[in-house]
């Protein structure tokens, strides 16, 4: 500790140069926040991911007749079919964008896990308008149970003509951890039968529940097969593969590491410079403490110390931004969708430590091994 | 009297390039404890190649070089770097301070090599600026301090830990006569009522003569030009 003030004396030598440096690193950090927290999402997906679901939707595009339900639910090794379909729009300003997800009464079974009581689910059995909102929407909206609200949504007309959904909320129920911007759930049957007739009796996906999740993907590919050269050929894919961005083509996942590792490289390079210069400017001063005693190790010492302080702070700060700006996100786009939004969890501050410490390492080896390699009579005489 | 430094057939060279330019030929000088040397000679003449032989900062080619009875030429680099931190403290002509750090922080560093505590350290800060009449200065940075406060700080840097010996390189050098005097007559202070031992490299025969013993570096040999009793 007794260090510090000399550190933090040869960081602040040039405070401008200081400043921006630390504003650099921020920047640089709140991206490798976004990004790396983006993967904590997914990785949050796959771990919250289970095995012994499949979605099933056209395989090209559009919606299915739920008459098929009957037929996926003669495959071997189904237990159970519930369907669900999406109204996406939004409340009052169309900057306002909502989606809700509309959910037969099988959902509760084919979805147990959700945070939401049997009582919950026979509200909006009841209420055909009736809709579950997670206390993340509800506090977006400030909606409370009772209240009623109309939701425009020019995509799913209505048989009347209109577009706008009357909704009056039932019942505010718990977040679920990976519906990162919270959830709204409605009564499929309301949405079903207020369809223009052309639409009615058909849904968005079915989602099936498979006795033996060690048969899932047979099974998936058995009702695929089913379907194949029916009107409406499907696509099956297990749950654990659709919550696995590394499966949509892209791996996401792995760009968002190159765009975290990029805007490392770049902090590296920009410390680095800073550092050598640094080193440069003082070398008689560094000559100066040797001379008084100071090591070899303690000198590298100081130079580490004075990388590391802007890299670890500007990470603090940086990761600090980018779980503020997670938190702003949801406020702009629609819940529900699936849409993820970077998580900001412990690992993801540890990594940016971790790669702030490898910064300012590797940005300080070279000026410190000059330094263990400095001649001090000469750099005493200013040669 | 014991002696602080003792040279013994000392040779240096140094290498520039493919060239090689003798600088120290067999040289041999003995300084007893307590005495204030200084030492003249014109510029390339070997004065701060001495001042670092016996600092510790450099290594001859041949000879011995012992001071406060260490055999230097036997040290490493890092047992050369602890030894400093405890027996030498070192003035320099453009004083060297760190300009980020006050006064007192410039005293301080040589402390925080020790295991001291902080208030230890900011008690021999004090009086080590106190000594060279500076109390009332500690927080000010070199940049807003003259010349001569600066070389005070310098001096008040190289007392803090109490070493024994000071080695001073030009320390008036770049000062005019006036302050360039009060820095000489605090040096002499330090000898005669701290009992330091110091090596003066200077240039000007005035700062010379506030030495007790006057040497002078001749084409790499030592010539005695004047001993003042003390």
């Amino acid at each position: 500790m007794k260090y510090v003030p000399l550190v933090w004396a040869a960081v602040m030598r040039k405070p401008t140069r200081a400043i921006l440096t630390l504003l650099s690193v921020m920047l640089a950090f709140t991206l490798f926040g976004l990004t790396i927290g983006m993967n904590a999402t997914f990785d949050k997906l796959k771990e919250e991911a289970r095995d012994d679901r499949i979605f099933v939707f056209a395989r090209f595009s559009g919606l299915v007749p739920i008459a098929l339900a009957p037929q996926i639910e003669s495959v071997p090794g189904v237990e159970m079919v519930a369907s669900s379909s999406g109204i996406g729009g939004y409340i009052q300003d169309p900057k306002n964008r909502v989606f809700v997800q509309m959910m037969d009464e099988k959902v509760a079974k084919v979805n147990p896990e959700y945070p939401i009581t049997p009582a919950q689910w026979q509200m909006i059995r009841d209420n055909r308008r009736g809709m579950l909102v997670s206390k993340m929407q509800a506090d977006r909206w400030h909606l409370k149970a009772g209240d009623t609200f109309v939701i425009a949504s020019p995509m799913v007309k209505k048989i009347d003509g209109t577009a706008s959904w009357t909704f009056q909320v039932a019942a505010i129920t718990p977040d679920i951890s990976y519906m990162t911007q919270g959830y709204m759930f409605g009564n499929f049957d309301y949405m079903d039968k207020s369809r223009t007739l052309s639409d009615q009796s058909k849904t968005g996906q079915f989602r099936v529940l498979v006795r033996d999740s060690s048969k899932t993907a047979e099974i998936a590919q058995q009702i695929e097969n089913k379907f194949a050269n029916s009107p409406t050929p499907l696509q099956s894919l297990t749950e654990k593969v659709a919550f696995d961005v590394s499966n949509t083509g892209m791996d996401i996942a792995a760009v968002d590491r190159d765009i975290a590792l990029a805007g490392m490289f770049m902090v590296l390079f920009l410390t680095a410079n800073g550092i050598a210069q640094a080193v440069r400017e003082r070398i008689a001063e560094f000559a100066t403490l040797k001379t008084i005693g100071f090591s070899d190790n303690g000198v590298i010492a100081l130079v580490f110390a004075e990388a590391a302080i802007p890299c670890l702070l500007g990470a603090a700060l940086g990761v600090g931004l980018a779980a503020v700006l997670a938190n702003a996100i949801p406020r702009f786009l629609p819940p529900g969708q699936g849409l993820p939004i970077p998580t900001m969890t412990v690992m993801v501050l540890v990594w940016a430590v971790i790669a702030a410490a490898l910064i300012a390492f590797a940005s300080s080896a070279l000026p410190a091994l000059r330094l263990k390699r400095m001649d001090i009579a000469t750099a005493l005489s200013g040669r | 009297m014991s002696a602080a430094i003792s040279l013994r057939n000392v040779v240096k060279t140094y290498r520039r390039g493919k060239e090689s330019v003798p600088v120290l030929h067999e040289l041999s000088l003995e300084i007893p404890a307590g005495q204030f040397v200084s030492l003249m000679g014109p510029s390339g003449s070997g004065k701060t190649t001495i001042l670092n032989l016996v600092g510790g900062l450099d290594h001859a080619d041949s000879g011995e070089v012992i001071v406060g009875g260490e055999h230097l030429e036997t040290l490493s680099g890092g047992q050369l770097t602890k030894w400093r931190a405890g027996h030498v403290g070192f003035i320099f002509h453009f004083y060297n301070l760190m300009p980020m750090l006050s006064a007192a922080g410039n005293v301080e560093l040589p402390l925080l090599l020790t295991h001291l505590s902080k208030a230890e350290r900011l008690r021999r800060v004090e009086i080590a600026l106190e000594i060279v009449g500076l109390k009332d200065r500690a927080s000010h940075k070199p940049g807003e301090m003259s010349g001569g406060q600066q070389q005070r700080v310098g001096i008040a840097r190289a007392i803090v830990a109490d070493p024994p010996l000071l080695l001073c390189d030009e320390p008036t050098g770049d000062l005019d006569r006036t302050t360039a005097d009060e820095i000489l007559s605090l040096l002499q202070q330090l000898n005669r009522m701290h009992k330091k031992t110091i090596l003066m490299v200077t240039h000007d025969p005035k700062a010379a003569d506030h030495a007790s013993r006057q040497l002078e570096m001749d084409k790499g040999q030592l010539i005695e030009r004047a001993m003042v009793p003390a």
